[in-house]
């Protein structure tokens, strides 16, 4: 199994890249290398193996709901490429006008 | 000829402290951006998250008063996505294993409208669109707030239905203490989904509206969408799935995006988080903290003889319902009178204020006075509508009444001059009233006047007939 072309171009749509032809190339070798190896986890036989999705048994570890205290706005931002106003600055991500 | 077929997605704000998977405040409604973060809720690598437990417990509460059935056994899941409002790329939500599944809710007429399933996920942040720039800003105060969301089955028959549903719904989160469910502050947030037929037909495409945040854009979303969608295929056209969005402006929807998969969400089970069940133990003590719900009030109400328009009215609003309750409380009287009172001169000055009756300054305690004044005779009817509008800012009728000397006039002595002296000065309207007894009222109207409505009308009517020898009508 291998991934086509049109699927390299709709995972590119979800994650949002961009990506010259050359990149596409690179990363579509490492996805077929990656399934390649999903194909051989595949040929296992799994029949009546339950799905395990956590490596350890616990459950109902919770937290009380109660406040602390976290990050000022200068130290959330300090780690932003770009801030302005105290918001995070990103591309646009809607046409208007 | 076209019959809609609607189901809805809520999305409610619980009322937590704390976020659902960090220490950060729930709630920054009003805030500066980007003041109620941390590394969990920012996505910083190495932060793990944690679950808040009363967040689970209010979800758990929720389910059950929809009538929900909740399994044993309930995990988080991850639905990955890449967008600038999420910091992690991915949502924790819930997939396989929501909290509740297959509840209803009654409507008012009796029909129900079924629930698919009501999960616990946290919400993402804000964006604001600068409208001159090429960019767009993030706030973060948002991400990581716990939500619940709930799913109708496509059970709704139309626009007003939508929204009598959406209001049971806030009633109940309300009631419960679950979220404050006000659209204003984005607290309660509904998708539609709609999608027209023939009678008889199977099911048509679906179009999706996402992101109203009132009650009437619900309704007038749906109304636009049933006429387009009506539109294009009497034209011999064909809906395309999508999600579309409303625009509060222009009164339309406009096309958002077209529909993703939800195969490209590649959920997964959360690794970061341990599983939850939920045993008949906590179910039980769920039930016995949960308070009482609307239904259960109006019930109450039509019990202690309510008329049933009076207790659906105060029933199904948490804030009026809890002032009925404490006021009559305070008063022991006869709880129509109080519910009229509310429903009538109390939402009446708040409607002509334009404010809700948290926002005003009436004390439960005060309006139960004031309706004790009356019943005792110590002020008139009027003289208690005259004076509401201080009382709906705070002042109490007890000592308004002693201040200003508003205590009706009882004394028969002091009633009987004034009649006398009426009677004396309209030798006219005297000798009509033979003829046309309710010409009395004329003199009635002119006591009043002269004891500034202090008189108690039904002891000048008394006087009146006795003095002009009439009979007493009731
Ligand atoms: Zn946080």
């Amino acid at each position: 199994m291998s991934i086509s072309d049109q699927g390299m171009e709709h995972l590119k749509t979800l994650a949002r890249l961009k990506l010259g032809d050359e990149e596409t190339q690179a990363l579509k070798d490492d996805l077929n290398k990656i399934l390649a190896y999903f194909e051989q986890i595949r040929d296992l036989d799994t029949e009546g193996v339950e799905e395990l999705a956590r490596p350890i048994d616990s459950f109902n570890v919770f937290r009380e709901d109660i406040l602390e205290q976290g990050l000022t706005q200068q130290e959330a931002l300090a780690l932003a490429t770009e801030a302005e106003e105290g918001f995070f600055k990103v591309p646009r991500t809607i046409d208007t006008d | 000829m076209f019959e809609p077929v609607i189901g809805l997605e809520i999305h409610l704000a619980m009322k937590t402290r704390t976020k659902m998977f960090c220490a950060c405040p729930a709630d920054s409604f009003g805030q500066d951006p980007n003041v109620s973060t941390c590394p969990v809720c920012l996505g910083l690598p190495g932060s793990l998250p944690t679950i808040n437990q009363e967040a689970i417990e209010k979800a758990i509460m929720f389910s059950l008063a929809l009538n929900c059935q909740v399994p044993e056994f309930t995990q988080f899941h991850r639905k990955n996505y890449f967008y600038p409002d999420a910091p992690k790329n991915y949502q924790i939500s819930q997939y396989d294993r929501p909290v509740g599944e297959h509840g209803y809710v009654e409507l008012p007429g009796g029909r129900r409208i079924d629930i698919t399933r009501c999960h616990v996920e946290e919400d993402a942040g804000k964006l604001v669109h600068p409208s001159y720039a090429d960019h767009s800003l993030v706030d973060l105060n948002r991400a990581g707030a716990p939500l619940i969301e709930m799913v109708t089955e496509p059970d709704i028959r139309d626009p007003q239905e939508a929204r009598e549903f959406l209001g049971r719904v806030r009633a109940i989160a309300q009631a419960l203490g679950v979220s404050d469910a006000n659209p204003e502050e984005g607290k309660m947030r509904a998708d539609v989904n709609i999608s027209v037929r023939r009678a008889g037909e199977p099911f048509g495409t679906k179009v999706e509206v996402k992101n109203l945040n009132s009650f009437k854009s619900v309704q007038r979303a749906l109304e636009y969408e049933i006429k387009r969608q009506s539109h294009i295929l009497e034209d011999g056209g064909s809906i395309q799935q999508c999600t579309m969005g409303w625009d509060e402006g222009g009164q339309k929807t406009v096309l958002q995006r077209l529909k993703e998969g939800e195969a490209d969400y590649r959920y997964f089970p959360e690794p970061d988080l341990p599983t939850m069940r939920i045993s008949q133990k906590w179910l039980k003590r769920v039930r016995e903290i949960t308070p009482e719900l609307p239904d259960a009030k109006f019930e109450r109400y039509v019990a202690l003889g309510l008329r049933e328009y009076d207790a659906g009215l105060i029933a199904y609003d948490v804030a009026l319902s809890k002032f009925f309750d404490r006021s009559l409380a305070s008063y022991q009287g006869k709880s129509q009178h109080l519910a009229n009172w509310l429903n009538g001169d109390v939402t009446g000055w708040l409607n002509s204020q334009e404010i809700k009756l948290s926002a005003s300054r009436l004390e439960p305690e005060h309006l139960a006075a004031l309706l004790k004044l009356i019943d005792s005779g110590t002020i008139s009817g009027k003289t208690a509508k005259d004076i509401l509008p201080e009382l709906m800012q705070g002042a109490n009728p007890d000592v308004l009444i002693e201040e200003r000397s508003l205590k009706q006039i009882t004394d028969s002595n002091a009633i009987e001059k004034m009649v006398d002296g009426i009677i004396a000065q309209n030798p006219v309207i005297v000798a009509q009233i033979a003829a046309n007894p309710k010409a009395v009222n004329a003199l009635l109207g002119q006591v009043m006047r002269e004891s500034k409505g202090k008189a108690k009308p039904e002891l000048v009517r008394e006087l009146l007939a006795q003095k002009l020898g009439l009979e007493q009508s009731a």
